[in-house]
């Protein structure tokens, strides 16, 4: 898995591939954190176009992220299913 | 120039001595480099030595070693092309390239006159560093002197090209294997990480109560050191599982390997196993080491284990208990510790009863069962998994498949997938190359013809007696004894008949006609 930080202006991106599961759920974690630290206050959004897989801890700190004012593009039917549960749930 | 003396001869023959013993001892191009100087700086009158490798295919010179610059410029170029430099001329000519004059030159790039001004570089000469497999490389010896060099020094420098020449190639070889081998050594680590990343324990894919149970089990059971025996219908992820097993267990630093034993004529299963050595059958051209050797502080995998030949089963009871055993044609006992995880669709312990399946090596083995359950019996993951597969062959195939109707939910999730996930997995790929627009399309055909060829309910004893007897009292007009009666027909006596049919609830129907 690979995170990756940008900002253009005021908008912030996190940008995600591969596979968001087990040992690569903390480095996204960390990479969050960091981005809200550097841009404080900034609508963050999470592009999640190029992830292949979330397992249970992936789709937790996912919910986390969306509790803490995260915005996500996601892509694909398994994808796109997880974060509309996970909006749906915070709703 | 004046004439070599006896005691020039002497020191340059005894330079080409160091020399040989400097390459005997050849380890970098550097170290070369620094000892040629030590050794020839007394005896030739040059102020630059430099070694550089001839790259034939793309057509450059590399820099590798130079001696006699006190504060190299690190920005410096170290690859040019051959054409305009000495080595362009050395390829035309098949000659060393002797440059009396740099003033004079005018065969060279400008690029490269202004190296040598900088240096101050007047005279040179150049070497091909040659074998019979063609140049590859560049010894030149330049001087801040013009016409350094007599036609005897020259002389004296090919000899030793001629020498570097053999040591610098093996040199070159050397580097390339390394090379070479951090290459490959990057790529099994690469390779490895992928196995072991395509069989992740968190790739098990569902939520459902029937999985979480499974991998309650998996999680109990791995960090033991016990056999495992995995249970389950064909495509249903026994091998993700055994290989989920070995992650989490602690041989996961060490080899998975699987053996399949339906996929093993029964004739070799046993070389497959145990390894031979050379010349213990007919085709065993070499020493081959088996499975239970290849596995050693590592996992076993048996795979359709209730295939493996009963012959074979005492053996691998023996290996299991004393963790001994001989090769083929071997007397030497071999010691192997693996940890054993063995799968199966068959129903072993019916197998034991029949007697197709040994009782000792079926407890060996059972120690702890995991049972995987049938799709159909975790219906509720199978929206899930649609959508996975769908994401991962849009991904691979480059499709942009969105959504999956509801209707076409519906028909996967109450389809009966005989096939299991594997069925599952391939019927989303079908469908993946099918579709044409954002929304999945399955191909609904397959589904019904799967449908119709699965197997057909087996009748009942009960059921195929009454149909029998039925057909022959038709085939009698209901006439029950006589000798074209349905009893004769049927070989039993008319009593006998008859006993059956009221057993079995079989009376005529009379219609009434007026």
């Amino acid at each position: 898995m690979r995170a990756q930080v940008s900002s253009v202006g005021d908008r912030v991106t996190v940008k995600v591939c591969g596979r968001l599961a087990e040992s690569y759920v903390p480095e996204l974690e960390t990479c969050w954190r960091s981005a809200r630290t550097d841009h404080p206050g900034a609508k963050i959004l999470v592009d999640l176009q190029h992830v292949t897989f979330i397992d249970d801890k992936g789709r937790s700190l996912l919910e986390r992220m969306h509790r803490e004012g995260a915005t996500f593009a996601a892509h694909g039917p398994l994808t796109r299913a997880i974060i509309a549960n996970i909006i749906r749930s915070e709703a | 120039m004046p004439r070599e003396t006896n005691d020039d001869s002497a020191l340059k023959y005894r330079a080409l001595l160091q020399i040989s013993e400097a390459l005997i001892a050849f380890r970098d191009r550097e170290a070369l480099v620094r000892s040629l100087w030590e050794t020839l700086h007394p005896l030739i009158a040059f102020d630059y030595l430099v070694i550089m490798r001839y790259d034939a295919a793309r057509r450059l010179i590399i820099l590798k070693a130079i001696a006699g610059m006190d504060d190299p410029d690190p920005d410096r170029p170290t690859e040019w092309p051959i054409e305009g430099s000495p080595v362009g001329v050395i390829l035309e000519t098949g000659q060393p390239l002797y440059v009396p004059d740099m003033s004079m030159e005018n065969r060279f790039r400008p690029e490269l006159m202004q190296v040598y001004r900088q240096h101050n570089i007047r005279s040179g000469f150049w070497v091909a560093l040659s074998t019979s497999r063609g140049m590859h490389g560049i010894i030149a010896f330049t001087s801040r002197t013009p016409d350094a060099y007599t036609a005897e020094d020259r002389e004296f420098m090919q000899h030793i090209g001629r020498q570097i020449a053999i040591a610098t190639e093996n040199a070159l070889a050397f580097e390339e294997i390394n090379e070479l081998r951090r290459h490959m050594e990057d790529e099994k680590v690469y390779l490895e990480e992928e196995i072991r990343s395509e069989y992740r324990f968190d790739e098990i894919v569902g939520s459902g109560p029937a999985l979480r149970g499974v991998l309650q089990q998996i999680q109990t059971a791995a960090p033991t050191d016990s056999s495992i025996l995995i249970q389950g219908e064909t495509g249903t992820g026994k091998e993700l599982v055994a290989r989920a097993i070995h992650r989490l267990s602690s041989r996961a630093n060490a080899t998975f390997v699987k053996l399949n034993c339906a996929a093993i004529p029964a004739g070799l299963i046993e070389s497959e196993l145990l390894g031979h050595e050379k010349g213990a059958f007919t085709g065993a051209v070499g020493l081959r080491i088996g499975r239970f050797e290849l596995a050693h502080k590592g996992t076993l995998f048996l795979d359709e284990i209730g295939e493996l030949p009963l012959e074979m089963q005492p053996k691998l009871l023996r290996v299991l208990q004393d963790g001994q055993f001989e090769r083929l044609g071997g007397t030497r006992t071999i010691h192997s510790d693996f940890r054993l995880v063995a799968a199966t669709n068959r129903d072993l312990r019916a197998m034991v009863a029949q007697q197709q399946f040994r009782a000792d090596l079926f407890y060996r083995v059972n120690v702890f069962p995991i049972t995987l359950p049938a799709l159909r019996e975790r219906r509720e993951d199978i929206p899930t998994l649609v959508r996975y597969f769908v994401q991962e062959f849009s991904t691979r195939m480059r499709r942009n498949i969105e959504s999956i109707p509801a209707e076409v939910m519906e028909t996967l999730v109450h389809y009966s997938w005989p096939g299991n996930i594997r069925e599952l997995r391939n019927i989303i790929e079908r469908s993946v190359i099918l579709t044409t627009g954002k929304r999945l399309a399955i191909p609904n055909d397959d589904l019904h013809e799967s449908r119709s060829h699965s197997p057909a309910p087996v009748a009942t004893m009960e059921d195929s007696e009454r149909r029998h007897i039925m057909d022959a009292l038709d085939a009698s007009n209901w006439v029950v004894g006589g000798p074209s009666g349905a009893a004769a027909m049927l070989g039993m006596k008319r009593s006998t008949l008859q006993s059956r049919m009221q057993k079995l609830g079989i009376m005529r129907r009379y219609v009434g006609t007026s």
